[in-house]
């Protein structure tokens, strides 16, 4: 269970997040917002590269800037930027070993890669690797750990339909490893397909959290996202 | 990961720690470091300059600038006198090189004197400078004993600089042999042999004392075979090989020793001279760098 | 403790595959090349080729730790690598530390392919194996690691170009100081204006002292005592270095 407690990120003219309170116990959560809404810088407190300016995170009771925390989870950057000039198979390695005590054998490595599809590319360097190899790559750098959580922040970013059809397949596979997702996202199809929750962001605040269905409530998840949004700012001065 | 007040404030007196620290062991390098020589003279402040400028290359810079200077000495066959500036410039860079230095005790005098009336003058002022300054180099000391006997007719001088280049580090074997037998003639022994008592009474130093001792009895060791020689002929009509008949027919108990090591031999003329194919133990047997 | 192994093992392995760093090298192994011609028309004494030698591995690996130093930490930070490593349980110290370490064996390697073709230069020139050359050209190596410290320093609040003119600056500066000092003594300046050059000489990286060359070249070798100091100094003027690095990167938003 992860636990937001009044999270407040303040820059010193913008309140980027604001006074974010929210409890998520399901296995796929989906953070549902436009593009500048905070999606991604809640996304950057919870894994440890961004601090908070007030409020906490704590995941299964302890705070999650536990160095502990770091071990059990798995992260994959908006537009993740690699090493170019390494080999897919060097940078998965490396990543690994950043977690005292890796060293797997390259078995596990070839598995995982298989897993994200970019197997046959595992020995080119990445430069040469187009938007949705990097895209597989970075959800596979991601799982190197056998993480219990996961925070993607949009996964399924540049890949083509078929692509975005496999990585929401291995999502579906991890949920039924019994591990949790975190995903952010602006694309509502996705939500409505994987997601058994979802949390709208607007503007640093949330509107609504909770089933995707109660939030429909019959109507086309556009529509009411569109709703929900401008009520919003009819609210703000 | 809110930072406390505290953790901040020791954190600055760390710093602060770490600074003092810094500065106390620069403190302590000055006051231990060696020092090389310093720049001196009239090109002080421009030298100065370029050492500040050049980042810690000075040899190579002092290096660098020789090269171009170096040809500059046949310009002063034309009456273009930026050698000696530039020189100085170059030993100001680098005072230990002793390239340079040397290089100027053998050619400036080189330079006829209507074009260049000063050379030897010159010569001999840079050769000072660099027997203080460069790295020991035998051959500034040594050019420099040729400049007073050849151009400034001053034996005594030569005598005593042929001894420094004898006794520096490094060099050649046939620098050393010439420079402790230099003026052993027969025909020039005595001269030689006034001056060095000269410099041995006049001088205070014990070290030039002993030296000037040492050849004093290098030649007089030299005259005792020689008159030896003299009374075998009178004995037996003709001079002997070598200077050990001398002692088998009695003439002599024994070979004198010689302070530099050297084997006498008797010419055929009947005068006393050195075995040039035997050379002292003490004599380097490696050639310079 | 591990992570700043892997980290530094990775920053060696990749900046060893960048061609700028070949062509510096190269670049470095020519300049070699030509002190040997140099020395058979024109400079011909030993100390010369030496100092040229000497002089040319300083300034080629002053070169590679410039570039190394203010590209290599700004590189990661700007283009984002760092998220992968940072969301990790890696602290932002490990990875700064990790950075240094691993530049200064990207250095070390560079120095290698120099020092050896150095050695071999003075070798062939003279017959002799030049150690204090190589002790020298430790000495320098420990003033590069400095230079890279106060490198990896700027780059945590400035860019590359920003952090190449402050590093440019400061090592000029480092080894100006020194004389500076001197030739204030000796024009007799006084009072305030003495007592700046004067906190200015200690506060500053005094990079004099790491010089060895002109040691090496006149075939002096260096009194253990200055060698522990400098050793000393380096040793404590990167910890601060490096601290205050960390101290900044620490709070950086990225």
């Amino acid at each position: 269970m992860v636990e937001f407690s009044h999270l407040t990120k303040a820059y010193k003219k913008r309140v980027v997040v604001d006074d974010f309170t929210l409890s998520v116990d399901v296995p796929i959560f989906g953070f549902l917002g436009q593009n500048g809404a905070g999606k991604t810088t809640i996304m950057k407190i919870i894994v440890g590269l961004l601090a908070p300016t007030s409020g906490t995170i704590t995941i299964d009771g302890s705070l999650a800037t536990h160095p502990i925390f770091k071990k059990k989870i798995g992260y994959m950057p908006e537009t993740p930027y690699f090493y170019e000039r390494m080999t897919g198979m060097e940078f998965l390695r490396f990543c690994d070993e950043l977690f005292e005590g890796g060293g797997n054998a390259t078995a596990h490595y070839d598995a995982l890669l298989k897993k994200v599809g970019i197997y046959g590319a595992r020995d080119y360097e990445i430069r040469t690797y187009s938007k949705g190899m990097r895209q597989r790559l970075g959800f596979a750098q991601a799982l190197v750990n056998d993480p219990e959580y996961l925070f993607l922040d949009e996964p399924l970013d540049g890949l083509d339909p078929i692509g975005r059809r496999e990585m929401k397949e291995v999502m579906l596979d991890l949920k039924k490893e019994g591990r949790r997702i975190f995903l952010n996202t602006h694309i509502l199809y996705d939500v409505e397909e994987i997601c058994d929750e979802v949390g709208i962001i607007h503007q640093g605040k949330l509107l609504y959290a909770g089933s995707v269905k109660e939030f429909c409530a019959g109507k086309p998840l556009e529509e009411r996202f569109v709703e929900v949004v401008e009520e919003r700012e009819k609210q703000t001065p | 990961m809110a930072i406390t007040r505290s953790s901040q404030f020791s954190k600055v007196v760390i710093f602060v720690l770490l600074f003092l620290l810094v500065i106390l062991l620069q403190y302590e390098y000055d006051v231990t470091k060696m020092t090389l020589p310093a720049s001196s003279g009239a090109s002080g402040v421009s030298s100065l300059m370029v050492r500040m400028a050049d980042l810690g290359f000075h040899p190579a810079v002092g290096s660098f600038l020789w090269a171009t200077t170096m040809p500059e000495i046949l310009d002063l066959f034309r009456d273009k006198t930026e050698y000696l500036s530039d020189v100085a410039f170059v030993n100001a860079v680098d005072p230990k090189m002793s390239y340079p230095y040397a290089f100027s005790v053998l050619t400036l005098p080189a330079v006829p004197s209507n074009v260049f009336p000063d050379g030897l003058k010159d010569a001999i002022a840079i050769g000072n400078q660099g027997l203080q300054s460069a790295d020991p180099d035998w051959r500034i000391a040594y050019y420099m004993a040729m400049d007073y006997y050849l151009g400034l007719n001053d034996k005594k001088d030569a005598l005593l600089y042929f001894d420094i280049a004898a006794r520096t580090p490094g060099v050649p074997q046939f620098a050393e042999r010439f420079s402790l037998n230099f003026g052993i003639g027969s025909n020039e022994r005595e001269t030689t042999k006034e001056l060095w008592t000269t410099i041995r009474d006049s001088t205070n130093d014990e070290f030039t004392k002993e030296r000037a001792q040492m050849y004093i009895d290098h030649l007089d060791d030299l005259d005792t075979i020689q008159a030896a020689a003299v009374q075998y002929k009178q004995q037996y009509g003709a001079y002997p090989t070598s200077p050990s008949e001398l002692v088998t027919k009695g003439i002599l108990p024994a070979i004198p020793q010689d302070p530099f090591g050297f084997t006498f031999v008797i010419n055929k003329d009947g005068t006393s001279g050195i075995d040039l194919t035997k050379l002292p133990q003490s004599i380097s047997t490696e050639p310079a760098q | 403790m591990r992570n700043i192994f892997v980290i530094a093992k990775n920053t060696l392995k990749l900046e060893v595959r960048d061609k700028i760093l070949y062509g510096i090298i190269i670049f470095g192994l020519l300049y070699i090349f030509f002190t040997l011609f140099l020395s058979d028309l024109v400079l011909q004494e030993l100390p010369m080729v030496k100092s040229f030698g000497l002089t040319g591995i300083f300034f080629f690996n002053a070169i590679i730790a410039l570039f190394l130093g203010t590209t290599s930490f700004f590189k990661d930070v700007d283009r984002k690598v760092v998220y992968f490593i940072l969301s990790k349980p890696v602290s932002r110290a490990q990875f700064v530390l990790g950075k240094f370490f691993g530049l200064c064996l990207v250095l070390l390697f560079a120095s290698v392919i120099l020092s050896v073709a150095y050695i071999g230069l003075i070798l062939y020139e003279h017959g002799g194996f030049d150690a204090l050359g190589l002790l020298a050209i430790a000495m320098q190596f420990l003033e590069m690691a400095l230079f890279l410290a106060f490198a990896i320093f700027v780059s945590t609040f400035s860019s590359s170009l920003l952090s190449i003119v402050y590093t440019s600056g400061v090592f000029f500066l480092g080894h100006v100081v020194s004389t500076l000092l001197a030739a204030a003594k000796q024009i007799g300046l006084g009072g305030i204006k003495l007592m700046l050059v004067e906190i200015l000489y200690y506060i500053f990286p005094n990079l004099e002292k790491f010089d060895a060359r002109d040691l090496a070249i006149h075939a002096v070798a260096m009194p253990f005592t200055s060698f522990a100091l400098a050793v000393a100094y380096a040793g404590v003027y990167i910890i601060i270095l490096l601290s205050a690095a960390i101290w900044i990167f620490d709070k950086k938003e990225i």
